[in-house]
């Protein structure tokens, strides 16, 4: 349209938001967390119209398969800060904003991301894809109050919204769903399902080339004597050595540690050698270990599926497998057969081992599974189909293993651009200062999965009363779980800047740690408890310790009713000494134990009044109506309806259309299973016709 | 050593052969804005094959800086030339061109141009020049997206005749098991089993079909046939769950038997077949499988297949059987020989179902030497439940509407000339009006934000530029109050057609005014996305399209899906 042409880019912000929102929209300083996928799109957004002073945190740098989503991103920037790139390639589009500045780091752990450089913009916008950093800036805009417009993406859905504490819901307001773990056993001896033995496979990944001690695989061993060049000459005879064998008779020593040990030199640079050590691992790992498992005798009585050992002999064709597959890796989207898992689980240990800096990677527990690495990619696929295959569990393709390994999730670069647009006017809006109530609007995508609704808007829920995290007094503790010790903690921080006088300190065990010696809880109260805890540092500490996310409850019996949620945050001060890790800890929040205790003892005190003149209302008026009529008082009505008025918020937020879609929060699910959809499926056992008539027809 | 697939992420949602018919796709954009650029920057990234950029303009002041496709240096140049360059940077794998011309200019001089394109997307395009592109496209099938981006609203409207979904991925498709009307594998494992003899590992392991099949087997023997209504079924159910065993383990611990609680619940589905879903239904009863030609797509040949097999060997109940069995407890050795009996099945259906594809190919005079092919078959089967049909509005049938008074008014007058009339006319559709309604019943008692109103207000600024060469608010110096004065009463007349004239107030029409028909980028790049969804969705025929007009109502941050 010729108009808008001529009318040039400020003439047509003008048009449409005003003079006043503009300006403001060029002054006010925003923070954009993330550019990845929405992230590009949203600074380009921003820019465009007419943000002026921008700032952007990401801590990753540019990968391959971010090409086709991230669009500031070319081939030569692979390897490159994102922040950086971003930033660079979005400032040439309005030369008249100031320069974008770039921050490469974490978010959560990086020192300079405090209260203070919060505090420091108007806004805040993010574009994470991950829980963790969402639920932290969520608590950190929570605690500065700053204005939080939130985002993401899987697949087709999205969704974008506003978050101001106290007048809308928060991040955190909605239980996420959680990451499924399975129970250890289900994983080590009885897998019933694909996922089971995927997991498995990344353990074993772990165990050949990663952190083996922390794989749920490794088996301590208890005989000292066999030195590792045992190892690789026992290996190095073939998948028929003996001694492997023979530890298998011995019921509860492991049939495989010996044979997955990482081979020396001297076998890695023999390309034969190698080879039989890495066909020695498969025999152990997918014969030996299955005989053991079934001559232990009732492991599998009520197992849903029992294995079947597998010899390398019964992998037809294993052997071209493994030589095709030194060069060129297995199609990705069709099942392979059994004789290509074999070949290709063969060929990718030998690859690990033949190429020097893998191997010394993998000597030092270096190599962390990474879904991206086609390598570790290529072992955990072979792993986990072989590994189905002895449980008679159904094979799965590279693709649709690599899905569920790396708990992919499906993105696509348009939700992103719906996301970020929908972000950019949100901001705009938010710094016009329309009342929460009008301008924190959710709006919900379900584009993909049905013709009905593609962008739809809603009310932003209030507040969750319930919700741990803008409900209840909360400070963000910003420290070195592994350099400050209770002591300082307790001294400096918690009677310190917090104001208490005796502090009792709880904290939850460790899921690992829970059991009969710590407990579930970890508390400590100083003169009661061991004080020789105290100079501990806080992640040292028992039941686990105190790790980054933790939430510490902290109460105080000298200081009736002062009692602060405390979430840690890790901060890492290496190379500080006691002094700079003690000067280092931030408090977020306004807490102060005197003034909760004061509040606490006001707010008792009201209670009983209100309660004695209640009572004494109630007495009367029970009184009165004896005397009037002898029948039934309503005087109880003004108490019970004090205590509806406090439940009424709590059942306001069962509200379907509204879902959470996280990047990366879990495995994915295919689009059609989302909240709406299921809601739809027809009950079983109606007998009625079912309901044919559409809109539009009546 | 990363990744090497950058399309990884977005295979997981529409497949390998997804990824393929978008490789594979060529697409037309008509003028190259902020709203077409960014449409097409959105298909270009997930790789697309081929795109075609036409546009008239040169490179202006006004572009650079609300355009992310256009840069200072570019000024004076033609915006295709420019637009197409930068768009093609971003992605190797997509080829393009550019034609420098006004895309009116096309449409009328060069409807041929049009032939070809999988897809054409029509930014910023004005009415008249937009209804006759439409009527081009539509006698060739290609589909059309108008889009639009007008201040803070937007619009997308798709036209084509005739769109198939093979994946409409709606709601989950329940998979028939067909347990009411087992097949003789089935049938023949059910038989095999003796629930009094079998021991208590078999018993509580074996799986839930062929424990329906033989318990109403044994229902039907008793009562002398299978229950036929609700209160029957459900005493049914019930009594699935009185044959469970007492068991216990070695130490006497009870253990419960999970697959009779899977047949409880699934006790239903033994006496009743599953139905068809009702797209489904409306693709199988559709006219068109009776008067297939050797030109049409292969999907209605399937279609065909489907139907002809569900009326013979499905006995008029059953599509074919899906190979695949869904997770249900089991030992390993049960589940494995029950899903053989699926498998084999399956094998058995398919070919029964390929040899119905040949006849129904073979009377069209179908080209023997190109058949479907197998993987298209094999998807086709395996999504059967899930498979749809739409037909579009035309675009000249809503612009032409009127009130269904007018037009019963019209027809007593002159019935002969009405009849006429009636062919290209349309009606205002119940849409506008059910929108509000939905808005109301859900206790808003201020509506005028319902996205639906404003494109009511958009059909009345282009009568407003029809009147006047310009849109309000546009041109040197506009008097905003004239203009809006003159917006109101176009948008009286749709408004009283779409029955909705109690809810479009002054006020709307001062808002389009004051908008002058700007094309505010942040506007333009949510409308570019959402295009480019729904070209994905036309271009791989999996999911749901809109149909047929998405609104964006960027004041209130709200949208809305209205059949126009
Ligand atoms: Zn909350």
């Amino acid at each position: 349209m010729a108009s808008s042409a001529a009318a040039g880019r400020a003439a047509v912000y003008h048009a449409v938001f005003g003079a006043d929102v503009m300006e403001k929209v060029r002054s006010s300083k925003v923070l954009v967390v993330g550019a990845g996928g929405i992230g590009c799109e949203l600074l380009k957004d921003l820019v465009l119209v007419g943000f002026g002073h921008l700032e952007v945190v990401d801590l990753d740098t540019i990968d391959v398969s971010n090409l086709n989503r991230q669009f500031l991103f070319r081939p030569q920037h692979v390897g490159q800060s994102k922040s950086a790139i971003a930033a660079q390639a979005v400032a040439s589009f309005n030369p008249r904003a100031g320069p974008i500045v770039s921050h490469h780091g974490n978010i959560i752990r990086g020192r300079m991301f405090s209260a203070d450089f919060f505090r420091g913009f108007d806004l805040v916008i993010n574009a994470l894809d991950n829980q963790a950093a969402r639920s932290h800036v969520n608590r950190m805009c929570l605690a500065t109050r700053r204005t939080l417009i939130e985002g993401g993406s899987t697949g087709f859905a999205g969704q974008a919204h506003t978050i101001r504490g106290g007048a809308t819901l928060c991040y955190d307001c909605r239980p996420k769903p959680v990451q499924k773990s399975f129970p250890v056993c289900t994983i080590r001896s009885t897998p019933d399902k694909p996922v089971h033995c995927i997991a498995w496979a990344k353990e074993l990944h772990a165990l050949l080339v990663g952190d083996a001690p922390n794989s749920v695989l490794y088996e301590p061993d208890d005989a000292p004597d066999h030195p590792p060049a045992a190892a690789s000459s026992a290996a190095a005879a073939g998948p028929t050595a003996a001694p492997a064998a023979d530890a298998g008779a011995s019921r509860g020593e492991s049939v495989y540690m010996r044979a997955v040990r990482r081979p020396d030199d001297a076998v890695c640079d023999d390309t034969a050698a190698l080879a039989a050590w890495a066909r020695g691992a498969f025999d152990a790992l997918f014969r030996l270990e299955i005989e053991k498992k079934l001559s232990m005798g009732d492991a599998y009585r009520t197992a849903r599926c029992r294995p079947t050992p597998l010899p390398l002999s019964r992998c037809h064709g294993f052997e071209a497998a493994c030589e095709a597959t030194l060069s060129a890796p297995l199609p990705a989207h069709r099942t392979p057969t059994l004789g290509e898992c074999a070949g290709s689980f063969l060929s990718a240990l030998q690859t690990f081992f033949s190429d020097p800096a893998r191997r010394q990677a993998a000597r030092e527990g270096r190599v962390a599974f990474d879904k991206d690495d086609d390598l570790s990619m290529r072992l955990v696929a072979a792993a986990a189909n072989l590994r189905a295959i002895t449980f008679g569990i159904e094979a799965l393709s590279e693709f649709e293993i690599k899905s569920i390994a790396g708990n992919i999730v499906p993105a696509v670069a348009t939700t992103n651009a719906v996301v970020a647009g929908l972000e950019a006017m949100e901001a705009v809006r938010a710094l016009a200062g329309r009342d929460p109530a009008d301008a924190s609007y959710a709006v919900v995508l379900s584009t993909g999965i049905s013709g009905g609704r593609t962008v739809s808007g809603d009310v932003v829920p209030p507040p969750n009363p319930a919700c741990s995290e803008c409900g209840r007094a909360r400070v963000i503790l910003r420290l070195d779980t592994k350099r400050l010790t209770l002591r300082q903690l307790i001294r400096g921080v918690l009677c310190g800047a917090l104001g208490f006088e005796e502090p009792n300190i709880l904290f939850a065990a460790a899921e690992a740690e829970e059991g009969a010696a710590t407990g579930s809880h970890f508390s400590f109260l100083e003169d009661e408890d061991d004080a020789s805890l105290l100079g501990l540092p806080l992640a040292a500490l028992p039941a686990g310790g105190v790790t980054s996310g933790k939430l510490v409850t902290v109460d105080d019996f000298a200081l009736d009713g002062a009692r602060v949620e405390a979430v840690v945050v890790h901060v890492d001060c290496e190379g500080g000494g006691e002094e700079a890790v003690a000067a280092a800890v931030e408090v977020v929040g306004d807490f102060s134990a005197p003034e909760a205790a004061r509040a606490a003892k006001e707010a008792k005190a009201k209670q009983a009044a209100q309660q004695a003149a209640s009572a004494a209302a109630a007495a009367a008026a029970a009184a009165a109506a004896a005397t009037a009529a002898g029948g039934d008082s309503d005087s109880d009505d003004d108490i019970v309806a004090e205590g509806s008025d406090a439940d009424e918020g709590s059942d306001g937020s069962d509200d379907d259309d509204v879902f959470e879609i996280l990047e990366g929060a879990g495995p994915p699910s295919p689009p059609s299973e989302d909240s709406s959809a299921s809601r739809k499926r027809p009950r079983e056992d109606e007998d009625d016709e079912p309901k044919r008539a559409r809109l539009g027809e009546a | 050593m990363a990744s090497s697939d950058k399309y990884d992420r977005q295979t997981r949602l529409w497949g390998a052969h997804g990824q393929r018919a978008l490789g594979e796709a060529r697409i037309c954009l008509l003028n190259a804005g902020p709203t077409g650029t960014e449409s097409l920057k959105n298909l270009v990234l997930p790789g697309c094959g081929f795109v075609t950029v036409v546009d008239g303009e040169k490179v202006t002041e006004g572009d650079v800086g609300n355009n992310f496709f256009v840069s200072r240096a570019d000024i004076g140049s033609p915006r295709a030339e420019v637009t197409l360059s930068h768009l093609l940077e971003m992605n190797p794998d997509v080829s393009g061109e550019a034609r420098c011309v006004d895309p009116s200019d096309l449409i009328g001089g060069e409807p041929g141009f049009f032939e070809g394109f999988s897809l054409v997307i029509a930014s910023q395009l004005q009415r008249d020049a937009l209804l006759s592109l439409s009527a081009v496209l539509w006698s060739m099938n290609v589909p059309l997206i108008a889009v639009r981006s007008y201040g803070l609203v937007g619009s997308m409207r798709i036209a084509r005749p005739v769109h198939v979904c093979f994946e409409a991925k709606e709601a989950q498709a329940v998979a028939d098991l067909r347990i009411a009307n087992p097949f003789p594998a089935l049938q023949a494992f059910a038989d095999a089993v003796d629930l009094k003899s079998c021991d208590d590992e078999t018993h509580r392991h074996l799986p839930y079909p062929v424990l329906l099949v033989k318990l109403m087997g044994e229902y039907a023997a008793e009562h002398g046939g299978q229950p036929k209504t609700f209160a029957q079924r459900k005493a049914f159910a019930k009594w699935v769950g009185t044959q469970r065993r007492d068991i216990t383990t070695d130490e006497g611990v009870p253990i419960w038997e999970e697959n009779f609680d899977e047949a409880v619940a699934n006790a239903s589905k033994a006496s009743l077949p599953t139905p068809l879903r009702p797209d489904v239904a409306d693709v199988l009863a559709d006219a068109k499988l009776d008067a297939l030609e050797s030109t049409d797509d292969d999907f209605w040949f399937l279609a065909r297949a489907l139907r002809d097999f569900r009326a013979a060997e499905g006995k008029g109940e059953s599509l074919p059987v899906s190979a695949s069995l869904p997770d249900m407890t089991a030992t390993t050795a049960l589940y494995l020989r029950l899903n053989e009996a699926y498998k084999l099945q399956a094998t058995l259906d398919r070919a029964a179902f390929c040899a119905h594809l040949e006849r129904a190919r073979e009377a069209a005079g179908c080209d023997e030497k190109r058949p479907v092919s197998e993987g298209v078959i094999d998807r086709f089967l395996a999504s059967c439940q899930s498979i749809k049909v739409m037909r579009y509005r035309p675009i000249a049938m809503e612009l032409s509407a009127r009130a269904a008074e007018d037009g019963a008014a019209a027809a007593a007058a002159d019935p002969a000339a009405a009849d006429g009339e009636a062919e290209a006319q349309g009606q205002y559709t119940s849409a506008v009006k059910e929108a509000v309604a939905e808005l109301q019943m859900m206790g808003e008692t201020n509506v005028s934000m319902c996205p639906a109103l404003w494109a009511v207000m958009l059909r009345a600024a282009d009568d407003f530029q029809c009147a006047t060469g310009r849109f309000p608010g546009a041109g040197a110096s506009p008097d905003l109050i004239a203009d809006a004065a003159e917006v109101a009463k176009y948008a009286a007349v749709h408004a009283a057609g779409y029955g909705v004239a109690d809810h479009v107030t002054e006020e709307h029409a001062q808002e389009i005014t004051r908008y002058g028909a700007c094309e505010p980028h942040v506007v333009a790049a949510t409308m570019g996305a959402v295009v480019a969804q729904e070209a994905v969705k036309l271009l791989t025929q999996q999911y749901v399209p809109v149909d047929n007009t998405f609104i964006f109502n960027g004041i209130a941050t709200t949208a809305a899906v209205a059949t126009l």
